[in-house]
Formats: structure tokens, sequence, C-alpha cells
């Protein structure tokens, strides 16, 4: 049996001062979070390993987070950043790649108000150098992206990409429309490219959620990607906003139970681990 | 399995034997997507064991990879059995991954540079990396590449073009063809009018002229076409599909001519289709034969990244095509009457 495993989570110190998107006054999200924060919830539900993500956009943040990684035997490894329109970056990426918990690479797509910004011929170095290195992409975006991904995925089948968060259906307004938009390009994306996608950010999608609004998304991916293909992530402190570590878990096993044991292995480890070879 | 072929010698030096479906390896150069090595040698092995004997490349094409690619599955096969082009008129220098050309067109290929050459010592050069990226001793053909308005921009640069090729690389192809070292040199663009005006000035063997001769463009027969039969000249058709549409049908996000297709564009081929359908052919069975009915043309070269494509050309050059398709598209006025 593979060991459970987080996909998704977040460490963060806001005094660290490169956090640009962080509402700084959200009493949730602006404080310290650190493996100590985290620990009682592995603990609570026997999560015995996590994948580290980034979120900052800035060189010093990764080396941050590598170093928190060294100090934790939690983290299995660490989704980082560099600048993909700076291509001196490439040696950066070259230089993390061999620390041995570096996994990849996460560009903050839904940060950047040009929708056309991955597909930017002056990045492409970029991609190439992910395929060279064999290191992961972190697909960060919203169903706006859909197109654009798909695009990108296809002119790199040798990447390793896995889909943050589901690529953030608009659940809280959900409508048939905003649903078929987002499961069309969805199973697009599963059907035409080797991508994995992260069961995680579904929370904080929805507006006071509940295993109703979020079961269709999920009966959706489970279909087109199947449990191979899907990770289980936290997302915390994140779905902090929404949800506590344990809330979501406890939902995310609840939308879940209906499959196989093996299926479920997968989904709450065995995925991630193929996936990131941890 | 043997492929139809046509035989061709207009210098009595032996000549070439193409079969009429070859491969055009751009498309295995990573042409607006990456493909893996296994997929692109995949796509190689099943051209050669359903009988593609003709090869065609360049340097251009994935900046060396299409070149590069093709070298494993050459290896080891009787240098007679198949014939081989590439092209001159460009140099590849080394760049880094950021500067390198072709950034949203090749994926995932050579960091390197283009950088157009037609004088004698460019086409020397160029020779020589390419027979080191294939890992072959010869080439039977070489083309000069892109010398064509599109590429050059406007009538005066390629003017000056063409007046550098006949002052340098002209001499350097004859010289190559007198010693041997290849059986015929000539020019692939996608314009016929600058195939014309080396064919009148010099003594070319062949020209690859990419989608100008396809059931939706004829207009290579006013003097182009003639013209080589007359003197004997071969012609290679590349893009027999127009980039696609002519294989896939007026469907939705078809490409014309390297763009999505236009409306008319569709409804003539939503026409063609139909007088296929009823002939009981496939849109692009005769698409890929339509070109071959020329006395000059020796073979068709379509392209694709994948088994489906390399498949349905395979298919395309058995099919049964009656006599009463080509005359139902003429009455249709949807063929040029003075086509073969």
């Amino acid at each position: 049996m593979s060991p459970k495993i987080d996909s998704h989570q977040h460490f963060w110190n806001p005094a660290r001062g490169d956090y640009n998107w962080m509402p700084m006054d959200n009493a949730t999200l602006a404080r310290a979070y650190g493996p100590a924060d985290l620990e009682p919830h592995l603990v609570e539900n026997r999560i015995e390993q996590t994948v580290l993500v980034q979120a900052a956009a800035t060189l010093e943040e990764t080396e941050y987070l590598l170093g928190i990684a060294d100090a934790s035997p939690r983290v299995a490894g660490v989704v980082g950043w560099i600048d993909f329109e700076d291509y001196s970056h490439a040696r950066h990426l070259r230089r993390l790649a061999k620390h041995p918990k570096f996994l990849g690479v996460r560009p903050m797509i839904q940060d950047i108000p040009d929708n056309d910004w991955m597909l930017r011929a002056d990045i492409a170095w970029a991609y190439e150098l992910i395929v060279e290195c064999d290191l992961t992409f972190d697909a960060l975006g919203f169903p706006r992206h859909l197109d654009n991904f798909l695009k990108l995925l296809i002119r790199y089948p040798d990447m390793r990409v896995v889909i943050d968060h589901c690529m953030k259906p608009q659940i809280r307004i959900h409508s048939s429309d905003n649903f078929a938009q987002w499961a069309c390009g969805m199973t697009r994306l599963a059907e035409d490219t080797s991508a994995f996608c992260k069961f995680s950010g579904l929370v904080t999608e929805a507006n006071g959620w509940s295993l109703a609004a979020m079961r269709p998304y999920t009966e959706h991916l489970l279909q087109i990607f199947g449990p191979e293909r899907i990770m289980w992530g936290s997302d915390w402190p994140v779905c902090r906003l929404k949800a506590s570590y344990t809330a979501w878990f406890e939902a995310a096993r609840k939308l879940t139970e209906h499959l196989p044991t093996v299926s479920q292995e997968s989904i709450f480890g065995g995925t991630a681990q193929a996936f990131y070879r941890l | 399995m043997t492929l139809q072929t046509n035989h061709w010698d207009r210098l009595g030096n032996g000549g070439l034997t193409f079969t009429e479906l070859g491969l055009g390896m751009a498309p295995l150069g990573n042409l607006y997507r990456a493909i893996s090595d296994e997929d692109a040698q995949a796509v190689l092995t099943r051209a050669w064991d359903a009988g593609v004997r003709y090869f065609d490349t360049a340097p251009l094409y994935g900046l060396g990879l299409s070149e590069t690619r093709l070298n494993p599955l050459l290896r080891g096969k009787d240098r007679d059995s198949y014939v081989l082009s590439t092209k001159v008129g460009r140099l590849l220098k080394a760049s880094t991954p950021d500067k390198r050309d072709g950034l949203d067109k090749w994926f995932d290929v050579p960091a390197r540079k283009e950088v157009y050459d037609y004088t004698y010592d460019g086409v020397m050069r160029s020779v020589e990396f390419s027979l080191e990226r294939l890992g072959v001793d010869r080439i039977d053909i070489l083309f000069a590449h892109d010398i064509d308005l599109a590429n050059h921009g406007t009538q005066e640069a390629l003017d000056a073009k063409l007046a550098e090729l006949m002052d340098g690389g002209y001499g350097a192809l004859v010289s190559l063809r007198d010693q041997g070292v290849i059986k015929a040199f000539g020019a692939g663009v996608n314009e016929w009018q600058p195939c014309q005006w080396m064919a009148e000035r010099g003594d070319f063997d062949m020209f690859l002229l990419a989608g100008r001769y396809t059931l939706l463009e004829q207009e290579a027969l006013e003097s182009f076409l003639p013209l080589c039969e007359a003197q004997g000249t071969g012609v290679v058709i590349g893009g027999p599909y127009n980039s696609g549409i002519l294989a896939t049908g007026p469907k939705q996000g078809a490409h014309y001519n390297y763009e999505p297709a236009p409306q008319d564009v569709l409804a003539r081929v939503g026409e063609i289709e139909k007088i296929c359908t009823r002939h009981g052919i496939r849109l692009v069975d005769a698409a890929f034969q339509f070109p071959l009915r020329h006395p000059a043309v020796v073979s068709v070269v379509p392209g694709g990244q994948g088994l489906a494509e390399m498949n349905s050309n395979i298919e395309a050059e058995s099919a049964d095509i009656p006599e009463a398709l080509w005359s139902d598209l003429k009455s249709a006025g949807l063929m040029r009457e003075d086509a073969a």
C-alpha cells in the first residue's frame, strides 16, 4: 500500500514580503504557517507525506521552501518557481533540479492578466528545459485558460503536467453553461494529453460548500481522468477560508467512498507518488 | 508491400525511381507540436514497411531534428533502395534556447538560428552538415529552399536571393551533380513563379512545389507545369492537402495554407467531397492522387505526425478512383478543364 500523501500544501511567512497576491487584511491567510501548524492535521488524518508548493513568484521563496523541506521529513518534495520571462533563470532551474526534494515548477498563471501568456514564444525555452530536466509542471489557472492549456500540452507531450485545483471550476456560480464549458475543456485535456489532475481546491471555489455541490464535478473528473491520474491535495492553508484540513479531507473521502479500495489508495497517495516520483 | 513508382531520368545518368507516395518530413521536425522520438520512429517505420522509398527533409525542419530523426531509419538500409532529398539555402548556427529561431513554430527542438545562405560556400557547407545529421554518404536531390516571396518579403529581396543563388550556390549544385555526388537538384518552394524563373534560366532537374498544384489550386497549369513537361523537369508535390483541409474535409477548425480555412474554401471543399462520396471514395484519396495524374509529377509527399495520418495516406495511394470522378469535378466547375 502506498503512503497517504497530501499532494498540495503551502507554508508561508508574510513577513518575507513577496506574497503579492496575499490580502493583508485577511486574518486567515495573512499569518505565518509552518510545519508545526500542519503537523497535528497530518497526524489526525494519518497522512505521512506532503508536497510543498510555492506561493510567491520569486526564486528566494523556492530556496526558502527547500530549506524547510531539508528540515522536515514530512515534506517529500517541493514545487518551486522560476521566472519564465528571464532566460538567466535557466541556470537556476538546472541548479534547483539537483536538489533531491525539488520536483518541478509552477508559474502563477492565474495571476497573469494575459490569458495567452503561457503560449508566448519568448518563454518556450522554459518548457523545453522542464522536459530536458525531467521536472514537473503544475498548471494553475481558471476555466478561461482551458483552451490554451490544451494547446500548450499538445505542443509538449513529454512534459509531466498536473492540473492544479481541478482548474478551479466556478462552483459558487454553478450553471449548466459554466459546468459544460469546464467539463468539456477538462475532457479534452484528459483525452488528448497525459496530464494528471489534483483533487483539491473545490471547497475554496464553492460557496457554503456541500457534498452535493461538489459531487458532479468530482464524478466528471473520476470519469475522464480515472483514479490513477487524480491525486488528492489539501491546498492548506488556503482551504481554511472555507473548511478545516480535516473537514475537506473527510469530504473528499466521502466523495470517493463508492470507489474500490485500490482506487481510493491511488487518489490519496499512489497517484502523487507515481507522478512526482516520491 | 510495393507502391506505385515513377522513374525519372532527365539527364541519362540512370535517374531516380520515386514511390508515388513519399514522406514529407516537416511534421516530424516537431512542427506546431512536439512528438516523442518513439512516435516519430513509429511513423517512419510504418512508412518504410508500407513501401515508401522517397523521403524529403530539410535542415530547417525542427532546426536539424527532422534530418536527425531520419538517421536511425536509414541506418543499415541499402542506399540504393530509396531516394533522399534535402534542402540548401539555410545554415544553422548554435544559439541559446531563448534566442533560437522558430520558437512559435518548432517545439522542443535544438537551439539553433537559421541563416539564409544561397552562396557557393553556403551550399557546400550545408550539404556537409546534412550528411552528418542524416548519417548517409550521399544525397540524391538538393533543393534550394524557400527562395520565394513569402520567405523573403519583397520582390527586390527575392531577386537579390535569386541572384545570389545563380551567381553562387547554383555553381556548387552543378559541380556536385557533375561529380556524381548528387543525382539532381532544383528548388523547393511554396510558389510556382520563382520555379518558372529558375527553370527558364538554369539547368534545374526538379522542383518541389508545396501546396500549389492540388484539388484546390491549379494555377501552375498556366505555364509552369507545361514548361516542366516540355523540359523533362520532374515535379514533387508537397502539401497536397493545403495544410489539412483536403484530408480532414470542411470541418470546424480545418486549416487551409497554414491558417484556419475561410468560408468560401470550406464551401468549395464541401462540394468536392460530395462528388467524392458519390463515387464511393474519400476526399483524401482524390486529393492525394490528383497531382500524380500530371505527367511531370513524380511523387506526392504528404507529411504527418501520427500513424493515423500515415495509414490514411497509404490507403489513399492504393484507392481505386473511377475516371468519372475527374470528369464530374470538371463539369461541376471544381477542377480546371486542362488538368490531367
